[in-house]
């Protein structure tokens, strides 16, 4: 190449970039739009923004959260864009963090219409956080290794199932919220104990719970403790799997843990007109049919007719009575436990 | 009198005071410039408690799980640059240098997720290896320290291979004829003509490699191994608590030591012109010695790239036509746009930045010592440098976000890691500057641009390629400062990964090594062109 030729090669890298810069600050004059933050799973979440749109012709910036990164950056960002907020909604496929970023005071009150059926003991009685569409914590087995599976979760803790159980590491998302619900229902002793006994048991601790659910499908491990929408992609691609609601007996069963999605108005957000317009939305009957519908399934919070049949209700469901408040504050002691105590061999 | 120039002592001494302070002054820029973000997060926070930073980062578990790390990530520093320093010298051999390189490169694109996933599906429970060879499954081989030091390894490798290519240079003829007649053995003669003389980019590539697998996050949690990195993780995702995060930062400071020792080490092979790599073009020509090398070259491509690769090529044989593949591409247009706009941006700053810094080294004799901030910058990781990045942009910034923060944060997550090559490539004008001065009558500038610039162009290109590879596949610190609609590849990729949506995620992998090997391909020719 000769010598001048050199500096126009530069000066194209220079253009090139310009030009991407260019071509991505394009935005549609007088459009309105709204800033979601969610930690909900993308396939899930984005059927149903767009479906807001449709409706409303509102445009939805999203920002979502990534499965390996673990709330590490919808919470974190929230709580530093406290003094100048970005977001308008938080739609958290969770109900801890929402309780965090309450705490921290990110959010701004905001009782919903649409929220007036759902049940009291999920939703904020001060209206900081509104659930709706929940998943349960199941045992999730593999058909062709496991003839009877376990029905409770003390079982899984018994010689029958040493090396055979995988976990998703409670330090992260909703293995945590669970890890928080015993440690506030059972108290901190019997989950200490339990933890000792499932570690001693040689359980497989892993990434998360799509990874602890694919060994089970893989055969590596012969059941796990996952969510229901996790369990339930794998039925809908025909693996030989199935799960089960674990500790239903009427009688002593302490029932399963059912996490509601939680959505709520960031103070300050920027389109605060149309965050409420979002939130109703989410809010209603028709999103939480659409949700059950979905391959995630997720259990509406209210009687909503005609749900697909595999789809459980509140109703048939036995829940640990958590109460999410005391949960929350029950995530560090927990946590620093199993950061201890807890973690693979 | 001065020995070297003849001038009087009054005359040297004011030079000698400014240079020093030339000298301070830009290693503490450039050391206040990355630390920024970590120190913005140290003062700005309002419930820090600095007692108990320090108690969590001196208590006896942080220790255990901190050395335990630190052996994996110093294993894996060994076998990354002993393998990549044998490769280089390969290549040095081989017909196609290249296309080599090329391949090494896009190995280092391989997300660390779809290569550990590849690999479990080989060496898993269930694994094909086993299967095929009707053994009983060893999965403790992939799920335990020595099998994250192969991923790990697999990964770092390209990036210590691509720091020996883009610095050493070959050996010269004299030193070639003074290898052939000097009587010594083998392993001194290795020493002497090879490892003494480069020693500066191998110590730069074991620190590099060092700090990045100490970092490491994603592969140890995909293999189940309970590491450094995940406790961070857990300080700023599980208990939102800066104060754990800030201990265990501050704990790792503890292992600055022996890097600042190898800086130290290194300083005065870092002042001198780097060369000298076994070249051995003459005395390979035996059709064994040629097929050695070639089994020896394809070796980590194989594993890290082509094994990961045709399990997504596999997947995507998956998606019903051509048709439905176009529309998929379609749809993440734009992200594809993102992460072009980003990855271009974040490395062509940070590039420059780092030449430039270099430029200003050699003029105040501080080239050689700009790896002391740099090295010392490893020491951050980029999960902190992002959440000090978004609490200064919310806190400091009107306006909503744009793309401009995560080409911010990424160039400076780069700059540390491209300032050394940077330094290591830039030749040793500075010393030469007041006799070309003098006999051609031209300033700083000029004298640049005839003199330095030629030789620097090549190596620009090819350090701007690794930091937009690097851009393109970085993930926390995006994660916490990409705006409303602006995800790039990366992102996209971790946002879809755990849905049983094989041929997407593999499209999508595939988009972005294509990306890497077309920009890639595009500097390694320019890059040539303008040697020639």
């Amino acid at each position: 190449m000769k010598r001048h030729a050199r500096l126009p090669v530069l000066l194209g890298l220079i253009g090139l970039t310009g030009l991407c810069i260019s071509l991505s600050c394009k935005q549609k004059p007088g459009q309105e739009s709204v800033v979601l933050y969610t930690s909900l799973d993308r396939p899930h979440s984005e059927p149903i923004i767009r479906l807001f749109e449709k409706r409303t012709g509102i445009r939805v910036k999203v920002v979502y959260d990534t499965e390996a990164a673990k709330t590490v950056g919808l919470v974190n960002r929230l709580i530093a864009e406290k003094k100048n907020p970005q977001a308008d909604v938080f739609w958290n496929s969770e109900v801890l963090r929402t309780l965090v970023l309450k705490d921290k005071g990110v959010l701004s009150a905001y009782a919903s219409p649409a929220a007036d059926n759902i049940p009291a003991d999920m939703k904020d009685p001060a209206h900081y956080w509104t659930g709706f569409a929940a998943r349960a914590r199941v045992i999730f087995y593999n058909k062709s290794r496991v003839g009877e599976p376990p029905k409770t979760l003390e079982e899984l803790t018994t010689p029958p199932w040493k090396g055979k159980v995988a976990i998703a590491n409670p330090l992260f998302g909703t293995t945590n919220t669970q890890l928080a619900a015993w440690w506030s229902v059972w108290g901190a002793d019997r989950t200490k104990d339990f933890l000792r006994r499932m570690h001693a048991n040689d359980v497989i601790i892993c990434q998360g719970n799509a990874m602890a659910r694919d060994m089970v499908v893989s055969g590596e491990a012969s059941v796990c403790l996952t969510d229901t929408d996790d369990a339930w992609a794998a039925i809908a691609h025909g693996h030989p799997v199935g799960m089960i609601y674990p500790d239903q007996d009427r009688g002593n069963g302490q029932g399963t843990l059912v996490i509601p999605n939680t959505v709520c108005l960031i103070k300050g957000g920027p389109h605060a007109t149309n965050a409420r317009k979002l939130i109703d939305f989410l809010l209603s009957e028709e999103v939480e049919k659409t949700l059950a519908y979905s391959e995630s399934a997720q259990i509406p919070l209210r009687h909503v007719a005609g749900l697909p049949g595999h789809v459980e209700t509140m109703l048939r469901i036995k829940r640990i009575p958590v109460d999410f408040a005391k949960a929350s504050r029950c995530v560090r002691d927990a946590g620093l436990h199993v950061q201890k105590h807890f973690q693979p061999k | 009198m001065c020995p070297g120039c003849g001038a009087s002592r009054s005359e040297t001494f004011p030079a000698q005071v400014i240079s020093r302070i030339g000298k301070a002054a830009l290693l503490l820029a450039v050391l206040f410039v990355g630390v920024l973000p970590v120190l913005y997060l140290l003062l700005a926070n309002d419930e820090l408690d600095t007692g108990l930073v320090s108690r969590l980062s001196w208590q006896n578990e942080t220790f255990r799980l901190s050395w335990k790390t630190a052996r994996l990530a110093m294993v894996t520093a060994c076998v990354s640059s002993g393998i990549a320093w044998a490769v280089c010298a390969m290549l040095r051999a081989s017909a196609r240098p290249r296309f080599w390189l090329a391949l090494y490169v896009l190995c280092f694109t391989v997300s660390p997720y779809i290569a550990a996933q590849g690999w479990i599906q080989i060496l898993g429970v269930q694994g094909t290896f086993w299967k095929l060879l009707a053994l009983t499954p060893r999965a403790g081989m992939l799920f335990g320290p020595s099998g994250l030091v192969f991923m790990m390894s697999l990964q770092m490798t390209p990036l210590a291979l691509f720091i020996f290519a883009s610095t050493y240079r070959p050996l010269d003829r004299e030193s070639q004829d003074l290898q052939a007649l000097t009587k010594l053995p083998a392993w001194k003669k290795l020493y002497v003509f090879h490892l003494r003389p480069g020693k500066a980019p191998l110590l730069f590539a074991l620190v590099l490699v060092f700090w990045l697998a100490f970092w490491n996050y994603e592969t140890p949690s995909i293999l189940r191994q309970n590491t450094y990195a995940l406790n961070l993780y857990a300080a700023f995702g599980s208990f939102y608590d800066d104060n754990q995060a800030l201990g265990y930062l501050f704990h790792a400071l503890i292992y600055a030591v022996p890097t600042l020792v190898l800086i130290v080490w290194m300083s005065p092979a870092l002042a001198a012109n780097i060369r000298s790599l076994p070249h051995a073009r003459e005395n390979t020509n035996s059709r064994l010695q040629k097929l050695a090398r070639l089994f020896g070259l394809s070796l980590i491509p194989l594993c890290g790239l082509v094994l990961p690769v045709a399990g997504l090529i596999g997947d995507l044989a998956g998606m019903e036509s051509l048709t439905t593949a176009i529309q998929t591409i379609l749809q993440y247009s734009g992200d594809i746009k993102n992460t072009l706009v980003v990855a271009s941006s974040a490395s062509l700053i940070a590039t420059m930045t780092c030449f430039a810094l270099v430029y200003l080294g050699s003029i105040v004799n501080a080239r050689a010592a700009l790896a002391l901030p740099a090295l010392l910058l490893l020491i951050i990781p980029p999960l902190c440098t992002g959440i000090g990045a978004v609490h200064w942009f919310a806190e400091n910034s009107a306006g909503a976000a744009g793309l401009e923060r995560i080409v911010l944060v990424n160039a400076l997550i780069l700059l540390p890691i491209l300032l050394l090559p940077a330094s290591l490539a830039f030749p040793r004008n500075a010393t030469a500057r007041s006799d070309t001065r003098r006999l051609y009558h031209i300033g700083d500038l000029k004298q640049f641009a005839l003199l330095a610039r030629p030789v620097l162009l090549p190596r620009f290109l090819l350090l701007f390629g690794l930091g937009f590879l690097m851009a393109m596949k970085e993930v926390p610190a995006s994660l916490l400062n990409y705006p409303p609609d602006g995800s790039t590849l990366a992102l996209t990729i971790e946002t879809m990964l755990h849905f049983d949506q094989p041929q997407l995620i593999s499209a999508l992998c595939l988009i972005q090594l294509l990306i890497s090997l077309v920009i890639f391909s595009t500097i390694t020719v320019t890059s040539h062109l303008c040697q020639r």
